[in-house]
C-alpha cells in the first residue's frame, strides 16, 4: 500500500467524518440520553419516568396532532399558491417576467417571525386591520390564532418554497414531448394534465416533503399565533417545556426522539426520490423554451402575481414600518421615529447588532468554505464513504432549531472544556452552521453540478495538480454561485432565531432574540421598529456583496483589457 | 514520444468497456481509431491521460511506465506530460482565449516570455489573433 493509499482509506476518512459526527450525531444522541436521564446533579441512573410522564399529559397527542395537522395543511396550500405562480413564470409569456420572477422570490428574503408578527397585527384582535375594515362582519371577530390561521400563514410563507423548485421543474419539461402530445391528439389542457404534471410528479413529491419536513419544526410562526391561545406545536412545546420553569429537560428530550424518526424517515423518502435520477434539480442543457400565448389572460394572470405579492411579502411590511412608528399599540394618528431613538438608547440593542453582524458574516463564511469542502468530496472525490456523508449532509435540515439548540445546550454543558464555547458566539455560529449545512451542501453542489468535468480534466492533463485546479479554474468558476450561496446563508444565519433561543446569554444575544424577547414583553411597536432594523441591515449587507461582486468582475475585465492594450501599445512601439 | 498499451482491460462494475488491448503508437505518427459509439475509444484515452484507472495492464510513455496494474503504479494526470483534447473542448469559460492557451504552460513553469512567444505562434497559426482578448464565457 502506498502512502497515499493508506492516508485515503484511514486519515481523510476520520478527517470528514469526526467532526460531521460531532456536530450532527453527537447532539442527536446526547438529548435522546437527556430523555432517559434521571437524578439530581451528579447523581446518575436511566429511568423511562420522562417517558411515561409525556404519555400520561393530557397535551401530548393534541400537539402532535397540531403539529402534523399544521403541516399538511400548510403544505398544500404552498403547492396551491405557489404551483401557479412557477407555471406562469416558467412556461407563460407574461409581460415583465422578471420583475415578476422577483417578486414571486421576494417572500423568501421575509423573517418568519416579523412577517407573522405582522400578520398578527393584521388578523387577530378586534382591533386588527381585517375586523377594523370589515366593520363586524365576522362575528365575533376574524382571527389568525388559531389552527387555519397558522397553517394558512405557513402555507403563505412556503409558497416561494413551492415556487423556487417547480419553477425549476418545469423549465426542464422538454418542450418536444408536449408539441408529440399535441401531434398525437391531446389538447392543451389534457397536455398539461397528462404529459407535463406526471413529468414533474418526482419534482412535486421532493418539495412536498421537504416543506413537510420543515414545517413540522418551523417555530416563529407557531409560536406568535399560536402560543397566547395555549395552541402548541412540537417545537414551540420543547422550547416551552425548556424555558418555562420548571425545566423539564427529560420530557422535551423525549419529544425530540418521538418526532425525529418521522423527520428521518422523511428526508430518507427525499434522497430515494433524488437518487432514482429521473428529475434532475439543475438542467446543465439549456432547454429550447416555448413560452405559452395566453393573449387576454395575460393582464389577469399578471394581476395574480402582484396580487400574491402584495398579500404575501407588501402588506406585512407596510404594516410592520407604520406600526414602528407608532408610540403605542394602535396609535395610528400621530406617527414618529420615536421607537427607533427608544431602540438606540436601548445597550442590548447595540450588542444585539454587533453579535448578529459578526455571525452572520463569519457564520456564513465558514458554511460556505465548508460546503465548498463537503460538495467537492460528494461530487467529485467520490470516497468509498460519501454515500454516508451524504446522508449526515441532509440530516440537518429535518431537526427543528429548537431541538437542535436544545440538543447542542445539553450536549455541550456535559462535555469538558465546553466553557471556552458556552456562552461564546461561536456557540451561536456552530448552531447556525449545524443548521443549515443541508442548505449550504445543496446550494453550492448544484453550482458545482453545473461545471462539467471536462473543465477540471483538461486541467490535469494540462499539468495542474488538484489544488491548482481548484484555485484557478474551479473557485473563479463558481464564484458568482458562491456569492449566492453565501448572500442566502448570511440571510438564513441572520435572522435565525430558534436554534439560537435556548443558546444565547446577554452577552451573545442576536437581534432575532431580541426581537423575540420585545415580543414576549409584548411591545409591539418596538418590535415592529427592531424587526425593521433587522430587515435594513440584512438588505444593505445583501446589496453591498452583490455590488462588490460586480465591481470585482468589472475591475477583472477592466485589468486584463488595460494589460493587453499596453502590452499591445510596446509592441507597436518596438515594430 | 512513443506510447506502448499492453494488455489494458477496463471494467465498468462488470460491463468491460476495453477488453484486453494491446498497441504501439509510434512517435511523429497520427493514428485514427475509429468504432461504433461505445467501442471504448474514450475509454482508451482517458486510461491514456490517466482520467480513467483501468482495471489491469500496462501504459508505457517513451522508457516511463505511467500505469502497470501489476507493479501498482499510477502517476496521476498532471504528472503525465500530455495534452488532451476533449469532445466538449473542456475550454475554461472564465479565462480568455490567450489565457486558455497560456495556462498549461505556466503550469509547467515556462518563462513569460515564453509563454507569450508560444501562444502568440499558436494565435497566428489558427488567424485568432484579433480574438485573443475575447472571454469565452460571452
Amino acid at each position: 500500500m502506498t502512502p497515499a493509499k493508506i492516508f485515503r482509506l484511514s486519515v481523510a476518512p476520520f478527517v470528514v467524518l469526526v467532526p460531521l459526527l460531532f456536530l450532527i450525531g453527537l447532539p442527536l444522541a446526547m438529548i435522546a440520553l437527556a430523555s432517559i436521564r434521571g437524578g439530581e446533579g451528579n447523581v446518575h441512573h436511566f429511568t423511562l419516568q420522562a417517558w411515561s410522564d409525556l404519555f400520561k399529559t393530557r397535551w401530548i397527542w393534541e400537539t402532535a396532532f397540531n403539529t402534523f395537522g399544521v403541516a399538511f395543511v400548510a403544505t398544500v396550500i404552498a403547492f396551491i399558491v405557489g404551483t401557479p405562480l412557477a407555471w406562469l413564470i416558467a412556461r407563460v409569456n407574461v409581460p415583465h417576467r422578471n420583475l415578476l420572477n422577483f417578486l414571486c422570490l421576494s417572500p423568501l428574503f421575509l423573517s418568519p417571525l416579523l412577517s407573522s408578527v405582522a400578520w398578527d397585527m393584521i388578523g387577530s384582535r378586534p382591533t386588527g386591520i381585517i375586523n377594523f375594515l370589515t366593520g363586524g362582519l365576522f362575528q365575533p371577530e376574524f382571527r389568525l390564532r388559531n389552527f387555519w390561521g397558522i397553517s394558512l400563514i405557513m402555507g403563505f410563507y412556503f409558497s416561494s418554497y413551492v415556487f423556487l423548485y417547480l419553477w425549476g421543474a418545469f423549465r426542464n419539461v422538454d418542450p418536444a414531448i408536449e408539441e408529440a402530445a399535441a401531434i398525437a391528439g391531446l389538447g392543451p389542457f389534457s397536455t398539461f394534465l397528462r404529459i407535463t404534471v406526471p413529468t414533474i410528479l418526482p419534482a412535486i413529491a421532493f418539495v412536498g416533503l421537504l416543506i413537510f419536513v420543515l414545517a413540522l419544526g418551523l417555530f416563529s410562526i407557531p409560536a406568535v399565533l399560536g402560543w397566547p391561545e395555549g395552541f402548541f406545536v412540537l417545537s414551540t412545546r420543547i422550547f416551552f417545556l425548556l424555558s418555562i420553569p420548571p425545566v423539564n429537560w427529560g420530557m422535551a428530550g423525549a419529544m425530540a426522539v418521538l418526532f425525529l424518526p418521522v423527520i428521518l424517515f422523511g428526508i430518507y423518502l427525499q434522497r430515494r426520490l433524488v437518487r432514482k435520477g429521473d428529475f434532475t434539480l439543475v438542467s446543465g442543457k439549456s432547454a429550447r423554451n416555448i413560452r405559452i400565448e395566453i393573449g387576454r389572460w395575460r393582464w389577469p394572470a399578471t394581476a395574480f402575481i402582484w396580487f400574491y405579492w402584495f398579500i404575501v411579502a407588501g402588506l406585512p411590511t407596510i404594516v410592520m414600518a407604520v406600526i414602528s412608528m407608532t408610540a403605542y399599540a394602535g396609535a395610528y394618528a400621530k406617527l414618529s421615529f420615536l421607537q427607533y431613538h427608544k431602540l438606540l438608547e436601548y445597550e442590548l440593542f447595540h450588542k444585539a447588532v454587533q453579535n448578529s453582524l459578526i455571525t452572520s458574516i463569519l457564520g456564513a463564511t465558514l458554511a460556505v468554505v465548508i460546503s465548498l469542502g463537503l460538495s467537492y468530496l460528494i461530487q467529485r472525490l467520490r470516497p468509498r464513504w460519501s454515500p454516508f456523508v451524504e446522508y449526515l449532509v441532509s440530516v440537518p435540515l429535518g431537526i427543528p432549531g429548537v431541538v437542535l439548540g436544545a440538543a447542542l445546550l445539553w450536549t455541550w454543558l456535559a462535555l469538558p472544556l465546553s466553557s471556552l464555547v458556552y456562552g461564546s458566539l461561536a456557540m451561536i455560529i456552530i448552531a447556525c452552521i449545524t443548521q443549515f449545512l443541508t442548505t449550504g451542501v445543496r446550494s453550492v453542489s448544484a453550482v458545482l453540478v453545473q461545471i462539467g468535468r471536462d473543465v477540471e480534466e483538461s486541467a490535469w492533463v494540462s499539468g495542474a495538480t488538484r489544488m491548482t485546479t481548484i484555485r484557478r479554474i474551479l473557485v473563479p468558476m463558481l464564484l458568482p454561485g458562491l456569492q449566492s450561496g453565501w448572500i442566502l446563508m448570511f440571510i438564513l444565519f441572520f435572522r435565525e432565531l430558534s436554534a439560537v433561543l435556548l443558546l444565547w446569554s446577554s452577552r451573545t444575544i442576536t437581534l432575532p432574540v431580541l426581537t423575540f424577547e420585545i415580543w414576549r414583553e409584548g411591545s409591539y411597536p418596538r418590535l415592529a421598529a427592531a424587526g425593521m432594523v433587522e430587515t435594513i441591515l440584512i438588505g444593505s449587507v445583501v446589496l453591498l456583496v452583490l455590488l462588490l461582486g460586480s465591481l470585482w468582475q468589472v475591475f477583472n475585465r477592466f485589468r486584463s483589457r488595460h494589460g493587453l492594450q499596453q502590452r499591445a501599445f510596446q509592441e507597436s512601439v518596438s515594430d | 514520444m512513443r506510447c506502448k498499451v499492453s494488455n489494458l482491460s477496463k471494467f465498468f462494475k462488470k460491463s468491460p468497456a476495453l477488453n484486453d488491448v494491446s498497441a504501439t503508437f509510434e512517435e511523429g505518427r497520427i493514428t485514427v481509431i475509429l468504432g461504433p459509439s461505445g467501442s471504448g475509444k474514450t475509454t482508451l484515452l482517458r486510461c491514456i491521460a490517466g482520467l480513467e484507472t483501468a482495471t489491469s495492464g500496462d501504459i508505457e510513455l517513451g522508457d516511463r511506465t505511467i500505469f502497470s496494474s501489476g507493479r501498482e503504479i499510477n502517476v496521476p494526470p498532471h504528472r503525465r506530460d500530455l495534452g488532451m483534447m476533449f469532445q466538449s473542448y473542456g475550454l475554461w469559460p472564465h479565462m480568455s482565449v490567450q489565457k486558455n492557451i497560456e495556462f498549461p504552460l505556466q503550469i509547467k513553469n515556462l518563462s513569460a516570455g515564453e509563454t507569450r512567444k508560444k501562444s502568440q505562434w499558436a494565435l497566428e497559426m489558427v488567424g485568432l489573433v484579433g480574438m485573443m482578448i475575447a472571454c469565452l464565457e460571452n
